[in-house]
């Protein structure tokens, strides 16, 4: 009979050799995890302290014209630091988070790597980035044409910066106007709230054709809720769980489901069929809606299929939060924590952001460049179209309203499909919206509190 | 022969004809609803790309190749050749890994006694239900450490050692069908277990040696998530990667080149099955795949 276990002292040296290893094996595991958990409480590392060997990787995600255009940038910037040696690994958003997650487990990020507003949190918490304060105030990453509160709103909890933001975006409402005049209608008051759009279309509604309705359902996203949860005086977020109260979400759906029984908003089988299509087929770009909501980016998209078909021009506003300054989001460039060459991407990082050639490359594809001067450029080119030069414009006043960058808490990211599956709930009659709205709460809290 | 025969002969067919005729229709009528996203995508790579979504029919007034041209060369700077020669080194590599250790580990399973044969065989059975997402960090670490990221080998050669558990456990349903007197009268001949398996069973399970590389093949053509996650370079990537480039949630999709180069990408899937279509009913057949 074995005696292991029964000698306090030198019970280790009686395990087999194969339990010993394994033995080994967990405890560098936990030491391991330990440091890892423990994160590293110095001074982010300045020009002076980080690496400046070896090749760097540079990842991204986009479809295959942005990712086009960034590479160029990576080829311009290449063919000015001939001895770095570059790798490029750009993928689609989906895809970009399930390959950079698994890289995260195995501290082997790209050097510089892609991070969104929406995500960033996960790696920043976990200690995959680099800290950037010190290279940012030693000057070696140049944000001094970023606006504060711009790069001060992608400080971390911990106090430090481990994103540059690259290309911002924003989500406003979007309005045809000269459809609305063809139907003797004014568009609605862009300073009022969902509630004022809603009361708005149930009165334009009558005057719209069959087929037409005054403005599109976004009971199901949550970027309006968010809005609309800022004009309540609330937030989408808050410690650990979510920022508003079960009523403020029960009324959002109520609002929604008044439009659609009104028939100012499409039905829900007409909603159903339209939901996930290219912006290029959505209702508002084939005319079927007069007033809806989209991100900035996706203005030109959709003003392509209007002009194919005659329907009109789209416009964008400030999403309707009842005055309350709005929220953007911002891609970002971090610098892994595996990094071995922090110099080389330091200043991959600063030339993209702050050259101004690289806003004429990008066409702003990876959203509006975050450099005041480099946007004041793009609305004094003449070859820049107009819908850029709108959109930068409406930019600069949200900022001088107290827009800021919203960088979500792990586990947000689920809450963009939560929202539209307790909608469809509602729309459909399966369930009432108080109830909805409390299940919806209890799973974002469950998404946020980390299970 | 009476006209009452040939009256009663002419009563019995008709019915018959009619009852083949509702039959023929009812079955190419649900071929064709099978089957039609296949012809519509293959009428969409036709179209213009900003007809991409729009029409539903299947027929093109105006064919293009633009989609084809543009689709080629729009990914990255090697171009859909690059990404379709390395599809071929990954699953080419991987149904000769597969068939080879599969078949190897099967003989054993089927043949050979050994001491805990059915604990070792139905723990094998049981890692078919370990989804991959359990393994992915796993092994990511291991070929990490390896070296092995970026490059074709995370992909390859886990085939070669027998990993592939439906693929075992296919070919030892088939071998166990192999009457023993075959391969006893191989013994009494003087062969031991490498030339039995090599010269009696191999040969004899041929069908089920091409289900198993066809369904090896298919597979890893279109796997996606490996790939994705193991191959970082672009000139790297497999098709089902590049095919992805082209539909992006956060910016503008190019339809027309995706369906173009999903009709290219079927190409290779299609022409295998037909080249081996008889072998692979046989080998489903007999080994009560469905």
């Amino acid at each position: 009979m074995s005696q292991v276990g029964k000698d306090a002292t030198g019970r280790f040296h009686r395990l087999p050799r194969t339990a010993r290893l394994s033995v080994a094996l967990v405890g560098t595991a936990a030491l391991a995890l330990l440091t890892a958990c423990g994160g590293d409480d110095g001074d982010p590392p300045s020009a002076e302290d980080v690496p400046s060997e070896g090749p760097i990787a540079i990842t991204w995600y986009g479809s295959d014209a942005r990712n086009a255009a960034v590479q160029q940038v990576v080829d311009n910037w290449s063919a000015e630091n001939p001895d770095v040696q570059i790798e490029t690994q750009p993928t689609t958003f989906d895809s970009y988070w399930d390959r950079v997650s698994v890289q995260a487990a195995a501290d082997n990020i790209a050097c510089v790597a892609a991070m969104q507003s929406r995500y960033q949190a996960r790696y920043e918490d976990r200690g995959n980035l680099l800290a950037l304060d010190g290279l940012i105030e030693d000057g070696t990453i140049d944000v001094s044409g970023i606006p504060e509160v711009v790069l001060e709103s992608q400080r971390a909890a911990d106090g430090h910066i481990y994103v540059i933001p690259y290309g911002i975006w924003f989500e406003g409402a979007t309005l045809n106007v000269p459809r609305l005049a063809e139907f003797g209608q004014t568009p609605p008051d862009a300073s009022g709230s969902w509630v004022d759009y809603v009361d708005w279309a149930l009165g334009a509604q009558p005057s719209m054709p069959e087929g037409t309705w005054a403005i599109a359902d976004r009971g199901d996203q949550i970027t309006q809720f968010q809005a609309y949860a800022l004009g309540q005086g609330e937030t989408l977020f808050g410690d650990g769980e979510v920022g508003f109260s079960e009523e403020t979400l029960t009324s959002w759906f109520d609002l929604w489901t008044r439009a659609v029984d009104g028939g100012a908003a499409p039905p829900p089988d007409v909603n159903a069929e339209y939901a996930g299509v290219p912006t290029t087929q959505s209702l508002m770009a084939v005319g079927g809606v007069l007033v809806s909501s989209t991100g900035d980016n996706n203005i030109s998209d959709v003003q392509i299929a209007l002009d194919q078909n005659g329907l009109g021009t789209v416009s964008i506003v400030a999403s309707p939060t009842d005055g309350v300054p709005q929220v953007v989001g911002a891609n970002g460039w971090s610098i892994s924590a595996n990094c071995t060459n922090v110099a080389a991407s330091a200043d991959f990082i600063s030339s993209f952001v702050n050259t101004p050639e690289n806003a004429t490359i990008l066409e702003t594809q990876t959203g509006l460049p975050p450099v005041t001067s480099v946007l004041e450029g793009l609305q004094e080119d003449p070859e820049v179209s107009q819908a850029i030069k709108d959109r930068i414009a409406l930019y600069f006043d949200l900022l001088d309203q107290g827009a800021t960058v919203d960088v979500w808490p792990d586990g947000a990211q689920a809450l963009v499909s939560q929202i539209a599956t307790s909608y469809q709930e509602v729309a459909f009659g399966q369930t009432s919206s108080q109830s909805a709205a409390a299940d919806f709460i209890a799973q974002a809290n469950a998404a946020l509190s980390g299970f | 022969m009476t006209t009452l025969a040939v009256a009663r002969r002419r009563h019995r067919i008709v019915p018959y004809v009619a009852q083949r005729t509702f039959i023929h229709v009812g079955l190419v009528s649900a071929a064709f609803v099978m089957v039609y996203p296949l012809l519509w995508m293959t009428a969409t790579a036709f179209r213009p790309s900003e007809q991409a979504l729009i029409e539903d029919s299947l027929w093109v007034p105006e064919p293009t190749l633009e989609n084809f041209v543009q689709g080629w060369s729009a990914v990255g700077q090697s171009g859909f050749g690059v990404f379709f020669l390395n599809s071929f080194i990954v699953a080419g590599l991987a149904v000769i890994g597969n068939v080879l250790s599969c078949a190897l580990a099967a003989y054993a399973f089927a043949r050979l006694p050994f001491r805990g044969r059915k604990f070792w065989f139905g723990l094998m059975i049981g890692t078919i239900m370990l989804p991959i997402h359990v393994l992915l960090i796993p092994q990511y670490l291991l070929f990490n450490a390896l070296g092995w990221v970026d490059t074709f080998l995370p992909l390859i050669v886990p085939k070669f050692l027998a990993t592939e558990a439906f693929f075992v456990f296919l070919l030892v349903q088939f071998f166990r069908l192999i009457p023993r007197e075959i391969t006893e009268a191989g013994r009494i001949d003087g062969c031991g277990h490498p030339r039995i398996f090599l010269r009696l069973i191999l040969p004899l399970s041929v069908p089920a040696l091409t289900t198993a590389a066809a369904f090896s093949f298919i597979w890893s053509w279109n796997d996606f998530l490996q790939p994705l996650i193991y191959l970082t370079s672009q000139s790297n990537y497999t098709v089902p990667i590049a095919l992805s480039l082209f539909v992006d949630s956060s910016g503008t999709s190019n339809y027309g080149a995706l369906f173009a180069m999903s009709l290219l990408s079927l190409i290779p899937v299609i022409g295998f099955f037909l080249a081996f279509q008889k072998l692979l009913l046989d080998g489903i057949s007999t080994t009560g795949l469905k």
